[in-house]
C-alpha cells in the first residue's frame, strides 16, 4: 500500500537536490522543481521553454537521450557537461519514461544530478590518465618502430661506406668523405639504439626482482672496464647499498649511462674519479639516495633540470661527444620505478647525480 | 692449379643485406657466393649448389633463418650455419645453438675480417 498522497509527492519533487524535469516527446517541458531551476536558470519554468531547443546538451544530445528513453524506457546513467546558469559543470544524467494519467500521454522524467567537485574532478583525471597512458603507449610504439625501422638503413649505410673504403683505387679525398659517412652511419646507429632503449624502458617492468644496487652496479662497471683503463678512469664504490625490487637490464642501462656519462664528459688535465656513495636516510622520511659524483667538466647549474631533457647538451659537439639521449633514459628509468634523480654541477667543474629511492621500495627488503 | 673457392650461401629477405655480404665476401676473394631470397628458395638452393657453408638472415618472413636450420639440418647434419641478426644476439642464442648453429653474428658488427674468421671457424669445427 502507497501511503504517500499526491501532496507529499510534491514535496519530494521540491526537496530534491538534484535536477528534476518532466518532458514531453517533442522537448516541452512540464515540470521543473526548485534544483532545476538553480541549474539551469529561471528560464526552465517559462511555459514555452522547450528542453531540446536550449543549449542545455551540446548539439541535439538531450533529444537523442530523449529518443533513447522513449524507446527503452529508461536510462540508467549518463554523464555530460550540462550548460545552465553559471556556465557548464558535469552531470549523471538519468531518465525513465512514464504515463501520465491526468494528460493521457507518455512523459519522461529526466534527472540531472550534481557530481559532486572532488567526484568530479576524480572523474576528470580518471580520464584524462587513461588519454595520457593512451597517448604515451602511442608514442613509444611509434618511437619504437620508427627507431627499429631507421636502425637498418643507418648500418647499410655505414657499411657501404666500409666496403666503398675498402676501394683502393679511391682517391685520397673520396676516402675522406667515406670516412666522413661512415662517422655519420654510426652516429646515426647510435642515436637510433638510444631512442629504442629510451622507448623501451617500460617493457621490462612486469619482470621487476630484488636485487642488489651495488651487484648491478659492479656488473656495469666490469662491462665498462676497458673503456675506464682507456680513459684512465677510476670508480670508487662506497657505502652500504640497498637490495629493491627493479627491472634489471633497466636499472642497469641507467647505471651504465651515468657511468658513460662522467667518464665522456671527464676533465683531460686530471685523472678522472667517479664516486659513487649510497646513504640510507633518516627517519622520519627514510628511503634511500644514491649518488653519482664526478670531477669532469660539470654542466651550467642553471641547467640542473633540462640536462634530463631529450637531445639537451651542455657542451659542443666537437668538444665532447654524445646524443643527449643518455640522462633523458635515466630519468625515464627511474620515474617509471618511482624514484627521483636530480642533478647539480655547483662549483667551476663537476656534476653530481642524486637518485632517491623511497623508503617504500625498501621495507620488504633486507639492506646489504 | 687454382685455389679452390670456399662455396657459401647466404640466405637474406633484403636485397640490400645480400649485396652487402656478398660484397664483404667478394672483397676477402676466397668465395663463391649464391643468394637466396627466403628460406624456400634456400632449402631449394641447397640441393643444386651444395654449399660449403650457409649464412642465415634470423628475420625472415614465412621461415625464420632458425626453422630454416633445423629443416636444412635434417638432410645436410654436416653443413656449417651461422646465423645474421639484427636482433640482440641475446635473444635467440639458446635457441639457435640447440637448432646447432655455429655462431650468431649481429648485423651490426659485421665486417669482411670478421666473416672471414667466423666462416673459417665453422669450417674447421665441422671438419673436427
Amino acid at each position: 500500500m502507497n501511503l504517500m498522497d499526491a501532496n507529499a509527492y510534491r514535496q519530494l519533487f521540491e526537496a530534491l537536490p538534484m535536477a528534476a524535469l518532466l518532458v514531453d516527446d517533442h522537448g516541452a517541458c512540464l515540470g521543473a522543481n526548485p534544483a532545476a531551476v538553480e541549474i539551469l536558470g529561471p528560464a526552465c519554468l517559462n511555459p514555452t521553454w522547450n528542453v531540446f531547443d536550449s543549449d542545455i546538451l551540446r548539439g541535439d544530445e538531450l533529444a537523442r537521450l530523449v529518443d533513447s528513453i522513449r524507446s527503452t524506457g529508461s536510462l540508467e546513467s549518463y554523464d555530460a557537461t550540462v550548460h545552465g546558469s553559471p556556465g557548464g559543470r558535469l552531470m549523471h544524467i538519468s531518465g525513465h519514461r512514464v504515463f501520465n494519467q491526468p494528460r493521457q500521454q507518455h512523459v519522461t522524467w529526466l534527472l540531472l544530478g550534481d557530481v559532486a567537485d572532488n567526484s568530479a574532478a576524480a572523474y576528470q583525471l580518471a580520464r584524462l590518465n587513461r588519454q595520457l597512458e593512451e597517448s604515451n603507449r602511442q608514442l613509444d610504439q611509434f618511437a619504437s618502430m620508427a627507431a627499429h625501422d631507421l636502425k637498418a638503413p643507418a648500418r647499410r649505410v655505414r657499411m657501404f661506406a666500409q666496403l666503398l673504403d675498402n676501394d683502393p683505387t679511391l682517391s685520397e679525398s673520396s676516402r675522406g668523405f667515406v670516412h666522413r659517412i661512415h662517422i655519420s652511419g654510426r652516429q646515426m646507429e647510435e642515436i637510433v639504439d638510444s631512442l629504442l632503449q629510451f622507448a623501451r624502458v617500460d617493457e621490462g617492468l612486469d619482470t621487476v626482482k630484488p636485487s642488489n644496487l651495488r651487484q648491478l652496479l659492479q656488473r656495469v662497471c666490469a662491462q665498462c672496464a676497458h673503456d675506464l683503463e682507456e680513459a684512465g678512469y677510476e670508480i670508487r664504490v662506497e657505502g652500504a647499498f640497498p637490495t629493491v625490487p627493479v627491472d634489471v637490464v633497466a636499472v642497469e642501462q641507467l647505471f651504465q649511462n651515468l657511468v658513460s656519462n662522467a667518464v665522456k664528459f671527464r676533465r683531460r688535465d686530471i685523472p678522472g674519479v667517479l664516486t659513487v656513495t649510497s646513504r640510507a636516510e633518516p627517519d622520519p622520511g627514510g628511503g634511500h639516495v644514491i649518488v653519482f659524483s664526478d670531477n669532469g667538466v660539470g654542466f651550467p647549474e642553471r641547467d640542473a633540470e633540462q640536462v634530463f631533457e631529450m637531445l639537451y647538451r651542455a657542451h659542443n659537439k666537437s668538444e665532447f661527444e654524445g646524443n643527449g639521449i643518455g640522462l633523458a633514459i635515466c630519468r625515464r628509468v627511474c620515474r617509471s620505478h618511482g624514484w627521483a634523480i636530480t642533478a647539480q654541477s655547483p662549483g667551476d667543474y663537476g656534476a653530481s647525480f642524486q637518485i632517491v629511492i623511497p623508503k617504500s621500495d625498501l621495507d620488504d627488503y633486507h639492506r646489504r | 692449379m687454382g685455389v679452390s673457392l670456399v662455396k657459401v650461401l647466404i640466405v637474406d629477405d633484403s636485397p640490400t643485406d645480400l649485396m652487402i655480404l656478398s660484397a664483404l665476401l667478394s672483397q676477402v676473394g676466397d668465395y663463391q657466393v649464391t643468394q637466396a631470397a627466403d628460406g624456400f628458395e634456400a632449402l631449394d638452393a641447397l640441393s643444386e649448389v651444395l654449399p660449403d657453408i650457409c649464412l642465415v638472415d634470423f628475420d625472415m618472413p614465412g621461415m625464420n633463418g632458425l626453422k630454416l636450420v633445423g629443416q636444412a639440418r635434417c638432410e645436410y647434419p654436416d653443413l656449417p650455419f651461422i646465423v645474421i641478426s639484427g636482433v640482440p644476439a641475446s635473444d635467440i642464442e639458446s635457441a639457435a645453438l640447440a637448432a646447432g648453429v655455429h655462431t650468431i653474428l649481429p648485423k651490426a658488427d659485421i665486417e669482411s675480417g670478421l666473416l672471414d674468421r667466423q666462416i673459417k671457424a665453422a669450417m674447421a669445427a665441422r671438419v673436427q
